[in-house]
Protein backbone atom coordinates (compact mmCIF):
# COMPACT_ATOMS: atom_id res chain seq x y z
CA UNK A 1 0.00 0.00 0.00
CA UNK A 2 2.49 2.63 1.20
CA UNK A 3 4.72 1.39 -2.04
CA UNK A 4 1.68 1.79 -4.56
CA UNK A 5 1.15 5.28 -2.53
CA UNK A 6 4.97 6.25 -3.16
CA UNK A 7 4.84 5.03 -7.12
CA UNK A 8 1.54 7.32 -7.80
CA UNK A 9 3.31 10.25 -5.95
CA UNK A 10 6.07 10.02 -8.04
CA UNK A 11 4.36 9.81 -11.13
CA UNK A 12 2.29 12.56 -10.39
CA UNK A 13 5.41 14.44 -9.43
CA UNK A 14 6.61 13.72 -12.60
CA UNK A 15 4.13 14.42 -15.20
CA UNK A 16 3.70 18.33 -12.69
CA UNK A 17 7.25 18.82 -13.28
CA UNK A 18 7.56 17.40 -17.34
CA UNK A 19 4.59 19.45 -18.04
CA UNK A 20 6.19 23.07 -16.55
CA UNK A 21 9.89 22.28 -17.74
CA UNK A 22 8.22 21.48 -21.47
CA UNK A 23 6.65 25.16 -21.08
CA UNK A 24 9.21 26.55 -19.51
CA UNK A 25 11.85 25.19 -22.47
CA UNK A 26 9.19 26.35 -24.67
CA UNK A 27 9.57 29.79 -23.66
CA UNK A 28 13.36 30.26 -23.07
CA UNK A 29 13.60 29.16 -26.64
CA UNK A 30 10.80 31.81 -28.05
CA UNK A 31 12.54 34.12 -25.98
CA UNK A 32 15.72 33.92 -27.33
CA UNK A 33 14.97 33.34 -30.99
CA UNK A 34 13.03 36.49 -31.50
CA UNK A 35 14.87 38.66 -34.56
CA UNK A 36 16.14 42.16 -32.97
CA UNK A 37 13.62 44.83 -33.88
CA UNK A 38 14.83 48.02 -34.85
CA UNK A 39 18.13 49.85 -32.98
CA UNK A 40 16.67 52.76 -33.29
CA UNK A 41 13.86 53.05 -31.17
CA UNK A 42 16.35 51.69 -28.05
CA UNK A 43 18.77 54.73 -29.34
CA UNK A 44 16.03 57.20 -29.05
CA UNK A 45 15.30 56.45 -25.17
CA UNK A 46 17.50 58.42 -23.03
CA UNK A 47 19.24 57.01 -20.28
CA UNK A 48 17.07 58.37 -16.83
CA UNK A 49 19.28 60.30 -14.74
CA UNK A 50 18.47 60.25 -11.01
CA UNK A 51 18.60 63.40 -9.21
CA UNK A 52 20.59 63.71 -5.60
CA UNK A 53 19.18 63.64 -2.50
CA UNK A 54 19.07 67.39 -0.97
CA UNK A 55 18.88 66.07 2.34
CA UNK A 56 22.76 65.37 1.99
CA UNK A 57 25.37 67.66 1.76
CA UNK A 58 26.50 66.06 -1.64
CA UNK A 59 30.24 66.02 -2.73
CA UNK A 60 31.36 65.61 -6.11
CA UNK A 61 34.57 63.96 -6.95
CA UNK A 62 36.00 63.77 -10.68
CA UNK A 63 39.17 62.38 -12.20
CA UNK A 64 41.68 60.38 -12.10
CA UNK A 65 43.41 57.88 -9.53
CA UNK A 66 44.45 60.79 -7.16
CA UNK A 67 40.53 61.79 -7.21
CA UNK A 68 39.66 58.25 -6.81
CA UNK A 69 42.16 57.76 -4.25
CA UNK A 70 44.40 55.08 -5.29
CA UNK A 71 47.43 54.38 -2.88
CA UNK A 72 45.73 55.39 -0.01
CA UNK A 73 45.57 52.03 2.10
CA UNK A 74 42.60 53.26 4.27
CA UNK A 75 40.56 53.66 0.70
CA UNK A 76 39.28 56.99 1.84
CA UNK A 77 41.51 59.43 -0.69
CA UNK A 78 41.61 63.20 0.24
CA UNK A 79 37.93 63.37 -0.49
CA UNK A 80 37.09 61.11 2.40
CA UNK A 81 39.40 63.23 5.08
CA UNK A 82 38.35 66.28 3.60
CA UNK A 83 34.88 65.22 4.12
CA UNK A 84 35.63 63.71 7.72
CA UNK A 85 36.63 67.85 8.47
CA UNK A 86 33.48 69.10 6.93
CA UNK A 87 31.40 67.57 9.15
CA UNK A 88 31.72 70.48 11.85
CA UNK A 89 30.24 72.77 8.60
CA UNK A 90 27.10 71.40 7.89
CA UNK A 91 23.95 70.45 9.53
CA UNK A 92 23.70 67.79 7.15
CA UNK A 93 25.26 64.21 6.19
CA UNK A 94 27.79 64.69 4.01
CA UNK A 95 27.46 61.94 0.68
CA UNK A 96 30.55 62.00 -1.83
CA UNK A 97 29.91 60.78 -5.13
CA UNK A 98 33.33 59.84 -6.31
CA UNK A 99 33.14 59.08 -10.38
CA UNK A 100 36.99 59.33 -10.75
CA UNK A 101 38.45 57.02 -13.16
CA UNK A 102 41.86 55.58 -12.71
CA UNK A 103 44.33 56.49 -15.54
CA UNK A 104 41.68 58.97 -16.82
CA UNK A 105 42.99 62.30 -18.91
CA UNK A 106 41.27 65.02 -19.48
CA UNK A 107 39.32 64.10 -22.84
CA UNK A 108 37.72 61.05 -21.00
CA UNK A 109 36.91 63.64 -18.15
CA UNK A 110 35.26 65.96 -20.55
CA UNK A 111 33.01 62.83 -22.03
CA UNK A 112 32.57 62.28 -18.32
CA UNK A 113 30.66 65.34 -17.61
CA UNK A 114 28.44 64.90 -20.41
CA UNK A 115 26.91 62.03 -19.15
CA UNK A 116 23.14 62.54 -17.88
CA UNK A 117 23.98 60.85 -14.87
CA UNK A 118 27.28 63.08 -14.15
CA UNK A 119 25.31 66.23 -15.29
CA UNK A 120 22.48 64.98 -12.35
CA UNK A 121 25.48 65.22 -10.14
CA UNK A 122 26.80 68.07 -10.53
CA UNK A 123 23.67 69.91 -10.34
CA UNK A 124 22.88 68.73 -6.63
CA UNK A 125 26.71 68.80 -5.75
CA UNK A 126 27.76 71.62 -3.58
CA UNK A 127 31.28 71.23 -3.49
CA UNK A 128 33.14 69.75 -6.50
CA UNK A 129 36.44 68.28 -6.64
CA UNK A 130 38.46 67.42 -9.75
CA UNK A 131 42.48 66.18 -10.07
CA UNK A 132 43.07 65.69 -13.93
CA UNK A 133 46.15 66.15 -16.39
CA UNK A 134 49.04 63.72 -14.06
CA UNK A 135 48.03 61.46 -16.64
CA UNK A 136 48.80 63.36 -19.09
CA UNK A 137 51.95 64.84 -17.94
CA UNK A 138 53.24 61.41 -16.54
CA UNK A 139 54.45 60.82 -20.10
CA UNK A 140 56.84 63.20 -19.67
CA UNK A 141 59.67 61.80 -17.48
CA UNK A 142 60.57 59.57 -20.62
CA UNK A 143 59.97 62.39 -23.80
CA UNK A 144 63.24 63.81 -25.59
CA UNK A 145 62.04 67.38 -24.67
CA UNK A 146 64.29 69.15 -27.24
CA UNK A 147 63.07 67.14 -30.52
CA UNK A 148 59.47 67.07 -28.81
CA UNK A 149 58.35 70.68 -27.44
CA UNK A 150 56.06 70.81 -30.04
CA UNK A 151 54.44 67.74 -28.85
CA UNK A 152 54.09 68.79 -25.43
CA UNK A 153 52.47 71.75 -26.37
CA UNK A 154 50.07 70.46 -28.64
CA UNK A 155 48.92 67.98 -25.64
CA UNK A 156 49.22 70.95 -22.76
CA UNK A 157 47.04 73.14 -25.72
CA UNK A 158 44.10 69.94 -26.10
CA UNK A 159 44.15 69.76 -22.06
CA UNK A 160 43.36 73.46 -21.37
CA UNK A 161 40.65 73.29 -24.38
CA UNK A 162 38.97 70.40 -22.74
CA UNK A 163 39.59 71.81 -19.02
CA UNK A 164 37.54 75.33 -20.18
CA UNK A 165 35.10 72.63 -21.42
CA UNK A 166 34.84 70.87 -18.19
CA UNK A 167 34.55 73.95 -16.30
CA UNK A 168 32.15 75.67 -19.11
CA UNK A 169 29.58 72.51 -18.63
CA UNK A 170 29.75 72.65 -14.60
CA UNK A 171 29.19 76.14 -13.99
CA UNK A 172 26.16 75.79 -16.68
CA UNK A 173 24.61 73.36 -14.92
CA UNK A 174 25.76 74.62 -11.27
CA UNK A 175 26.68 78.70 -11.22
CA UNK A 176 27.19 78.66 -7.26
CA UNK A 177 29.12 75.34 -6.39
CA UNK A 178 32.70 75.78 -4.81
CA UNK A 179 34.76 74.19 -7.39
CA UNK A 180 38.21 72.72 -6.09
CA UNK A 181 41.18 71.67 -8.55
CA UNK A 182 43.71 69.70 -7.14
CA UNK A 183 47.18 70.60 -8.76
CA UNK A 184 49.49 68.40 -9.96
CA UNK A 185 52.98 67.20 -7.97
CA UNK A 186 56.23 65.50 -8.86
CA UNK A 187 55.94 61.99 -8.15
CA UNK A 188 59.29 61.38 -9.41
CA UNK A 189 61.96 63.94 -7.79
CA UNK A 190 65.30 64.50 -8.49
CA UNK A 191 64.78 61.37 -11.53
CA UNK A 192 63.01 64.69 -13.37
CA UNK A 193 65.35 66.79 -15.03
CA UNK A 194 64.76 70.66 -14.05
CA UNK A 195 64.29 71.67 -17.68
CA UNK A 196 61.09 68.69 -17.12
CA UNK A 197 60.16 70.17 -13.97
CA UNK A 198 59.57 73.75 -15.51
CA UNK A 199 57.36 72.38 -17.85
CA UNK A 200 55.32 70.65 -15.20
CA UNK A 201 55.10 74.16 -13.32
CA UNK A 202 54.31 75.64 -16.62
CA UNK A 203 51.40 73.44 -16.81
CA UNK A 204 50.36 73.95 -13.74
CA UNK A 205 50.09 78.22 -14.16
CA UNK A 206 47.89 77.36 -16.98
CA UNK A 207 46.01 75.48 -14.89
CA UNK A 208 46.08 78.43 -12.19
CA UNK A 209 45.26 80.96 -14.78
CA UNK A 210 42.21 79.11 -15.86
CA UNK A 211 40.78 78.38 -12.17
CA UNK A 212 41.08 81.73 -11.10
CA UNK A 213 38.96 82.99 -14.20
CA UNK A 214 36.15 81.28 -11.95
CA UNK A 215 35.04 83.55 -9.57
CA UNK A 216 34.04 80.24 -7.37
CA UNK A 217 36.51 78.00 -8.07
CA UNK A 218 40.08 77.26 -5.79
CA UNK A 219 43.51 76.18 -7.28
CA UNK A 220 45.44 73.74 -4.54
CA UNK A 221 49.02 73.48 -5.40
CA UNK A 222 50.35 70.21 -4.29
CA UNK A 223 53.89 71.08 -6.24
CA UNK A 224 55.19 72.34 -3.09
CA UNK A 225 54.17 70.27 -0.62
CA UNK A 226 55.46 66.99 -2.15
CA UNK A 227 58.74 68.46 -3.03
CA UNK A 228 60.42 67.33 0.03
CA UNK A 229 58.02 64.66 1.31
CA UNK A 230 58.09 62.22 -1.48
CA UNK A 231 59.58 59.66 0.95
CA UNK A 232 56.49 59.66 3.41
CA UNK A 233 53.85 61.28 0.97
CA UNK A 234 53.71 58.69 -2.12
CA UNK A 235 52.56 54.72 -1.55
CA UNK A 236 54.51 51.67 -2.83
CA UNK A 237 54.18 52.31 -6.18
CA UNK A 238 56.24 55.84 -6.14
CA UNK A 239 53.47 57.28 -8.08
CA UNK A 240 50.21 58.01 -5.90
CA UNK A 241 50.17 59.84 -2.96
CA UNK A 242 50.03 57.18 0.37
CA UNK A 243 47.41 57.76 3.14
CA UNK A 244 49.68 60.68 4.84
CA UNK A 245 50.09 62.23 1.26
CA UNK A 246 46.02 61.97 1.04
CA UNK A 247 45.88 63.62 4.42
CA UNK A 248 48.35 66.61 3.53
CA UNK A 249 46.21 67.46 0.47
CA UNK A 250 43.14 67.29 2.30
CA UNK A 251 44.77 69.52 4.90
CA UNK A 252 45.42 72.08 2.70
CA UNK A 253 41.72 72.03 1.15
CA UNK A 254 40.41 73.02 4.35
CA UNK A 255 43.14 75.19 5.34
CA UNK A 256 41.93 77.21 2.67
CA UNK A 257 38.48 76.78 3.16
CA UNK A 258 38.53 77.49 6.61
CA UNK A 259 36.61 80.60 6.77
CA UNK A 260 34.31 79.51 3.71
CA UNK A 261 30.13 79.55 4.06
CA UNK B 1 2.89 -3.87 -19.17
CA UNK B 2 5.72 -0.99 -19.70
CA UNK B 3 3.98 0.98 -17.05
CA UNK B 4 4.73 -1.91 -14.41
CA UNK B 5 8.33 -2.50 -15.82
CA UNK B 6 8.71 1.03 -15.64
CA UNK B 7 6.99 0.90 -12.03
CA UNK B 8 10.17 -1.94 -11.02
CA UNK B 9 12.81 0.30 -12.77
CA UNK B 10 12.44 2.64 -10.93
CA UNK B 11 12.10 1.02 -7.36
CA UNK B 12 15.19 -0.87 -8.30
CA UNK B 13 17.13 2.58 -8.52
CA UNK B 14 15.67 3.75 -5.34
CA UNK B 15 16.40 0.63 -3.72
CA UNK B 16 20.22 1.38 -4.16
CA UNK B 17 19.61 4.74 -2.50
CA UNK B 18 21.29 6.24 -5.08
CA UNK B 19 18.28 9.18 -5.25
CA UNK B 20 19.42 9.77 -1.11
CA UNK B 21 22.84 10.10 -2.23
CA UNK B 22 22.06 12.74 -4.32
CA UNK B 23 20.02 14.27 -2.05
CA UNK B 24 22.59 14.46 0.66
CA UNK B 25 24.80 15.61 -1.72
CA UNK B 26 22.80 18.31 -3.00
CA UNK B 27 21.81 19.26 0.54
CA UNK B 28 25.65 19.91 1.46
CA UNK B 29 26.70 22.33 -1.47
CA UNK B 30 23.32 24.03 -1.69
CA UNK B 31 23.72 24.90 2.03
CA UNK B 32 27.54 25.91 1.78
CA UNK B 33 26.82 27.88 -1.64
CA UNK B 34 24.19 29.85 0.10
CA UNK B 35 26.04 30.24 3.03
CA UNK B 36 28.49 31.66 0.61
CA UNK B 37 26.34 33.99 -1.37
CA UNK B 38 25.64 35.52 1.85
CA UNK B 39 29.10 35.78 3.62
CA UNK B 40 29.57 37.47 -0.15
CA UNK B 41 27.13 39.46 0.09
CA UNK B 42 27.81 41.29 3.49
CA UNK B 43 31.34 41.54 2.09
CA UNK B 44 29.85 43.61 -1.12
CA UNK B 45 27.62 45.91 1.15
CA UNK B 46 30.84 46.60 3.27
CA UNK B 47 33.29 47.52 0.65
CA UNK B 48 30.68 49.30 -0.58
CA UNK B 49 28.75 51.24 1.30
CA UNK B 50 31.35 50.79 4.18
CA UNK B 51 27.58 50.23 6.60
CA UNK B 52 25.46 47.31 6.86
CA UNK B 53 22.00 47.85 7.60
CA UNK B 54 19.64 45.43 9.25
CA UNK B 55 16.94 45.29 7.59
CA UNK B 56 16.84 44.65 3.45
CA UNK B 57 16.87 48.18 2.96
CA UNK B 58 19.78 48.70 1.16
CA UNK B 59 20.54 51.78 -1.45
CA UNK B 60 21.47 49.27 -4.51
CA UNK B 61 21.98 51.92 -6.66
CA UNK B 62 24.21 53.20 -5.22
CA UNK B 63 26.42 49.92 -5.21
CA UNK B 64 25.55 49.07 -8.79
CA UNK B 65 26.81 52.80 -9.88
CA UNK B 66 30.22 52.28 -8.01
CA UNK B 67 30.25 48.79 -9.66
CA UNK B 68 30.02 50.20 -12.89
CA UNK B 69 32.69 53.08 -12.18
CA UNK B 70 34.80 49.93 -10.68
CA UNK B 71 34.33 48.26 -13.93
CA UNK B 72 35.12 51.35 -15.73
CA UNK B 73 38.13 51.08 -14.30
CA UNK B 74 39.47 48.12 -14.80
CA UNK B 75 38.59 48.56 -18.84
CA UNK B 76 41.13 51.38 -18.32
CA UNK B 77 43.94 49.07 -17.46
CA UNK B 78 46.59 48.73 -19.87
CA UNK B 79 47.18 44.95 -18.98
CA UNK B 80 43.74 43.85 -19.85
CA UNK B 81 43.01 42.03 -22.98
CA UNK B 82 40.80 42.67 -25.65
CA UNK B 83 38.54 39.88 -24.96
CA UNK B 84 37.78 40.64 -21.17
CA UNK B 85 37.15 44.33 -22.69
CA UNK B 86 34.49 43.19 -24.39
CA UNK B 87 33.12 41.55 -21.40
CA UNK B 88 33.51 43.88 -19.35
CA UNK B 89 31.77 46.35 -21.70
CA UNK B 90 28.79 44.17 -21.18
CA UNK B 91 28.57 43.83 -18.06
CA UNK B 92 28.85 47.49 -17.61
CA UNK B 93 26.10 47.82 -20.26
CA UNK B 94 24.19 45.21 -18.36
CA UNK B 95 24.42 46.95 -15.04
CA UNK B 96 23.46 50.03 -16.36
CA UNK B 97 20.21 48.43 -17.88
CA UNK B 98 19.18 47.33 -14.75
CA UNK B 99 19.94 50.77 -12.95
CA UNK B 100 17.86 52.75 -15.79
CA UNK B 101 15.01 50.09 -15.69
CA UNK B 102 15.11 50.07 -11.54
CA UNK B 103 15.60 46.35 -11.39
CA UNK B 104 17.79 45.42 -8.21
CA UNK B 105 20.07 42.86 -9.47
CA UNK B 106 22.13 43.19 -5.75
CA UNK B 107 20.16 41.82 -2.66
CA UNK B 108 20.16 38.01 -2.42
CA UNK B 109 16.90 36.44 -2.54
CA UNK B 110 15.45 32.53 -2.57
CA UNK B 111 14.49 33.05 -6.19
CA UNK B 112 17.53 34.85 -7.63
CA UNK B 113 20.08 32.39 -5.55
CA UNK B 114 18.18 29.59 -7.01
CA UNK B 115 18.70 30.65 -10.51
CA UNK B 116 22.44 30.95 -9.85
CA UNK B 117 22.60 27.73 -8.30
CA UNK B 118 21.11 26.51 -11.88
CA UNK B 119 23.29 28.59 -13.65
CA UNK B 120 26.68 27.55 -11.96
CA UNK B 121 25.91 23.95 -11.51
CA UNK B 122 24.41 23.59 -15.35
CA UNK B 123 27.25 22.74 -17.18
CA UNK B 124 29.42 20.10 -14.00
CA UNK B 125 27.19 19.55 -11.03
CA UNK B 126 24.06 18.67 -12.40
CA UNK B 127 25.25 16.16 -15.51
CA UNK B 128 27.72 14.73 -12.92
CA UNK B 129 24.81 13.69 -10.66
CA UNK B 130 22.98 12.62 -13.64
CA UNK B 131 25.68 10.45 -14.33
CA UNK B 132 25.65 9.10 -11.03
CA UNK B 133 22.06 8.03 -11.70
CA UNK B 134 22.12 6.87 -15.52
CA UNK B 135 26.00 5.64 -15.60
CA UNK B 136 24.72 1.63 -13.95
CA UNK B 137 21.37 1.58 -15.86
CA UNK B 138 22.36 -1.28 -18.01
CA UNK B 139 25.87 -2.24 -17.14
CA UNK B 140 24.88 -2.41 -13.86
CA UNK B 141 22.88 -4.84 -14.84
CA UNK B 142 25.87 -6.97 -16.45
CA UNK B 143 28.24 -6.62 -13.01
CA UNK B 144 25.43 -7.73 -10.47
CA UNK B 145 25.07 -11.06 -13.36
CA UNK B 146 21.28 -9.89 -13.32
CA UNK B 147 21.13 -9.11 -17.14
CA UNK B 148 20.01 -12.74 -17.68
CA UNK B 149 17.13 -13.00 -15.30
CA UNK B 150 15.95 -9.86 -16.97
CA UNK B 151 16.62 -11.12 -21.06
CA UNK B 152 14.74 -14.86 -19.97
CA UNK B 153 11.63 -13.22 -19.40
CA UNK B 154 8.77 -13.08 -21.67
CA UNK B 155 9.17 -9.52 -22.49
CA UNK B 156 10.97 -7.69 -26.03
CA UNK B 157 14.32 -6.51 -25.41
CA UNK B 158 13.27 -3.04 -26.37
CA UNK B 159 10.46 -2.89 -23.83
CA UNK B 160 13.34 -3.85 -21.25
CA UNK B 161 15.75 -0.98 -22.16
CA UNK B 162 12.58 1.63 -23.31
CA UNK B 163 11.05 0.65 -19.46
CA UNK B 164 14.93 1.46 -17.96
CA UNK B 165 15.01 4.49 -19.87
CA UNK B 166 12.02 5.94 -19.03
CA UNK B 167 12.43 5.16 -15.19
CA UNK B 168 15.63 7.53 -15.83
CA UNK B 169 13.51 10.19 -16.74
CA UNK B 170 11.39 10.21 -14.40
CA UNK B 171 14.08 10.42 -11.99
CA UNK B 172 15.96 13.37 -13.81
CA UNK B 173 12.39 15.18 -13.78
CA UNK B 174 12.18 14.32 -9.89
CA UNK B 175 16.35 15.46 -9.53
CA UNK B 176 15.18 19.14 -11.28
CA UNK B 177 12.36 19.30 -9.15
CA UNK B 178 14.64 18.60 -6.30
CA UNK B 179 17.15 20.79 -6.69
CA UNK B 180 14.75 23.48 -6.99
CA UNK B 181 12.71 22.76 -4.01
CA UNK B 182 16.17 22.28 -1.92
CA UNK B 183 17.70 25.45 -3.17
CA UNK B 184 15.01 27.79 -2.78
CA UNK B 185 13.78 26.40 0.86
CA UNK B 186 17.56 26.87 2.03
CA UNK B 187 18.19 30.04 0.48
CA UNK B 188 14.89 31.61 1.58
CA UNK B 189 15.43 30.54 5.52
CA UNK B 190 18.77 31.73 5.01
CA UNK B 191 17.72 35.48 3.30
CA UNK B 192 14.84 35.48 4.94
CA UNK B 193 13.75 37.22 0.99
CA UNK B 194 12.02 34.77 -1.17
CA UNK B 195 11.86 37.90 -4.08
CA UNK B 196 9.83 35.63 -6.23
CA UNK B 197 7.61 38.40 -7.80
CA UNK B 198 10.98 40.75 -8.37
CA UNK B 199 11.38 41.67 -11.61
CA UNK B 200 14.12 40.40 -13.92
CA UNK B 201 15.29 41.03 -17.33
CA UNK B 202 15.94 38.47 -19.84
CA UNK B 203 16.34 38.22 -23.82
CA UNK B 204 19.75 39.72 -23.72
CA UNK B 205 21.90 39.62 -26.49
CA UNK B 206 25.72 40.32 -27.01
CA UNK B 207 26.32 40.78 -30.91
CA UNK B 208 29.76 41.54 -31.81
CA UNK B 209 30.93 43.00 -28.42
CA UNK B 210 27.98 45.17 -27.68
CA UNK B 211 24.64 44.63 -25.90
CA UNK B 212 21.84 44.04 -27.73
CA UNK B 213 18.64 44.99 -25.58
CA UNK B 214 16.31 45.18 -28.15
CA UNK B 215 15.06 41.83 -27.25
CA UNK B 216 14.95 42.20 -23.59
CA UNK B 217 11.48 41.58 -21.33
CA UNK B 218 10.64 42.09 -17.92
CA UNK B 219 9.83 38.42 -16.47
CA UNK B 220 9.38 37.58 -12.53
CA UNK B 221 11.82 35.65 -10.85
CA UNK B 222 8.98 32.61 -10.52
CA UNK B 223 9.37 32.51 -14.14
CA UNK B 224 13.03 33.56 -14.79
CA UNK B 225 13.88 30.51 -12.55
CA UNK B 226 11.14 28.00 -14.26
CA UNK B 227 12.67 29.16 -17.66
CA UNK B 228 16.73 28.32 -16.23
CA UNK B 229 15.63 24.93 -14.50
CA UNK B 230 14.00 23.59 -17.66
CA UNK B 231 17.37 24.07 -19.55
CA UNK B 232 18.87 22.53 -16.86
CA UNK B 233 16.09 19.52 -17.40
CA UNK B 234 16.61 19.17 -21.23
CA UNK B 235 20.68 19.54 -20.32
CA UNK B 236 19.74 16.42 -17.36
CA UNK B 237 17.91 14.55 -20.36
CA UNK B 238 20.44 14.92 -22.91
CA UNK B 239 23.19 14.00 -20.58
CA UNK B 240 21.46 11.31 -19.43
CA UNK B 241 20.66 10.14 -22.77
CA UNK B 242 24.30 10.00 -23.71
CA UNK B 243 25.23 8.05 -20.42
CA UNK B 244 22.39 5.81 -20.84
CA UNK B 245 24.31 5.05 -24.21
CA UNK B 246 27.45 4.23 -23.05
CA UNK B 247 26.18 2.24 -20.17
CA UNK B 248 24.68 -0.29 -23.09
CA UNK B 249 28.65 0.07 -24.62
CA UNK B 250 30.54 -0.86 -21.63
CA UNK B 251 30.33 -3.63 -19.36
CA UNK B 252 31.00 -2.25 -16.43
CA UNK B 253 29.75 0.52 -14.50
CA UNK B 254 33.38 2.54 -12.73
CA UNK B 255 34.48 2.50 -16.79
CA UNK B 256 30.90 4.10 -17.80
CA UNK B 257 30.78 6.61 -15.25
CA UNK B 258 34.78 7.06 -15.97
CA UNK B 259 34.10 7.60 -19.38
CA UNK B 260 31.22 10.00 -18.78
CA UNK B 261 33.11 11.89 -16.14
CA UNK B 262 36.19 12.55 -18.21
CA UNK B 263 34.32 13.79 -21.70
CA UNK B 264 32.36 15.64 -19.15
CA UNK B 265 35.53 17.62 -18.00
CA UNK B 266 37.59 17.53 -21.11
CA UNK B 267 34.77 19.60 -22.63
CA UNK B 268 35.72 21.98 -20.55
CA UNK B 269 38.93 21.89 -21.31
CA UNK B 270 38.59 22.07 -25.14
CA UNK B 271 36.97 25.11 -24.31
CA UNK B 272 39.54 26.73 -23.04
CA UNK B 273 42.47 25.63 -25.34
CA UNK B 274 40.43 25.21 -28.42
CA UNK B 275 38.08 27.93 -28.78
CA UNK B 276 39.22 29.14 -32.25
CA UNK B 277 38.33 25.71 -33.98
CA UNK B 278 35.38 26.23 -34.70
CA UNK B 279 34.07 22.46 -34.92
CA UNK B 280 34.43 22.24 -31.42
CA UNK B 281 30.78 23.74 -30.94
CA UNK B 282 29.46 20.86 -32.42
CA UNK B 283 30.49 18.58 -28.99
CA UNK B 284 27.97 18.16 -26.93
CA UNK B 285 29.64 19.54 -23.38
CA UNK B 286 30.50 22.75 -24.80
CA UNK B 287 26.50 23.20 -25.26
CA UNK B 288 25.43 22.94 -21.98
CA UNK B 289 25.49 26.12 -20.58
CA UNK B 290 22.69 27.18 -22.19
CA UNK B 291 21.63 30.03 -19.14
CA UNK B 292 23.95 31.96 -20.89
CA UNK B 293 22.45 33.07 -23.52
CA UNK B 294 19.39 34.19 -21.50
CA UNK B 295 21.72 36.93 -19.72
CA UNK B 296 23.89 37.42 -22.70
CA UNK B 297 27.22 36.76 -21.48
CA UNK B 298 29.74 36.97 -23.49
CA UNK B 299 30.18 33.43 -25.63
CA UNK B 300 34.33 32.94 -26.40
CA UNK B 301 32.75 30.84 -29.53
CA UNK B 302 31.37 32.70 -32.53
CA UNK B 303 27.76 31.26 -34.00
CA UNK B 304 26.27 29.73 -30.66
CA UNK B 305 23.10 30.48 -30.01
CA UNK B 306 20.47 29.12 -27.93
CA UNK B 307 18.53 27.22 -30.96
CA UNK B 308 22.67 26.09 -32.03
CA UNK B 309 23.12 24.73 -28.80
CA UNK B 310 19.74 22.92 -28.57
CA UNK B 311 20.07 21.56 -31.70
CA UNK B 312 23.55 20.15 -31.37
CA UNK B 313 22.30 18.44 -27.72
CA UNK B 314 19.00 17.73 -29.21
CA UNK B 315 21.00 15.67 -32.20
CA UNK B 316 23.37 13.97 -29.91
CA UNK B 317 20.57 13.18 -27.63
CA UNK B 318 18.72 11.48 -30.54
CA UNK B 319 22.06 10.14 -31.31
CA UNK B 320 22.85 8.50 -28.30
CA UNK B 321 18.89 6.83 -27.78
CA UNK B 322 19.22 5.14 -31.20
CA UNK B 323 22.83 4.00 -30.76
CA UNK B 324 21.78 2.33 -27.52
CA UNK B 325 18.57 0.47 -29.14
CA UNK B 326 20.24 -0.84 -31.76
CA UNK B 327 23.20 -1.90 -29.78
CA UNK B 328 20.90 -3.60 -27.08
CA UNK B 329 18.80 -5.49 -29.18
CA UNK B 330 21.75 -6.93 -31.37
CA UNK B 331 24.40 -7.49 -29.35
CA UNK B 332 24.83 -11.00 -27.98
CA UNK B 333 24.74 -11.61 -24.09
CA UNK B 334 27.43 -13.81 -23.05
CA UNK B 335 27.45 -14.41 -19.13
Amino acid sequence: MFKNLKWKLILLLFIVSTITLITGFAAALSISSRPPKEISNTETEKPKSEELDQNYYNILVLGDSLAKGTGDEKGLGFSGYFSDYWKTKTSKEIKINNLAINGDVSSGLLSVVQEPQTLADIKGSSIIFISIGGNEISRLKNMDITSSTTKIKDIEDTYLTNLKSIFNIIRTNNPSSMVIFIGLYNPFGKELTSDKVSILNGWNYQSEQLVSLDSNALFIPTYDLFKYNTQSYLAADDFHPNSTGYEAISNRIVEALKNYK
Amino acid sequence: MLLVLVKNEVNKILSRRKMLLITVIMLILVSLFAYGQNYQYKNTLNKYLKTTTESGDVAWQELQKQQIQDLKNRLNRPDISESSKVSINIQIQQNQYYLDNNINPINPSAAKFSVKLMEQSISVLLPLLIILLAGDSVCGEFSAKTIKVLLTRAVPRWKVLLSKYIALLILFSIVILEMAALSILISGLLFNNWGFYEPVATGFNSVSGTLDVSNVIKVTELQYLILVYSLGWFVSIVVGTISFMVSVLVRNTATSIGIMMATLVGGGFLRLFLADWPAIKYFFAINLNLPQYLTGSYTPISGMSLIFSTLVLLTWGIGAFIVSFVVFTKQDVLV
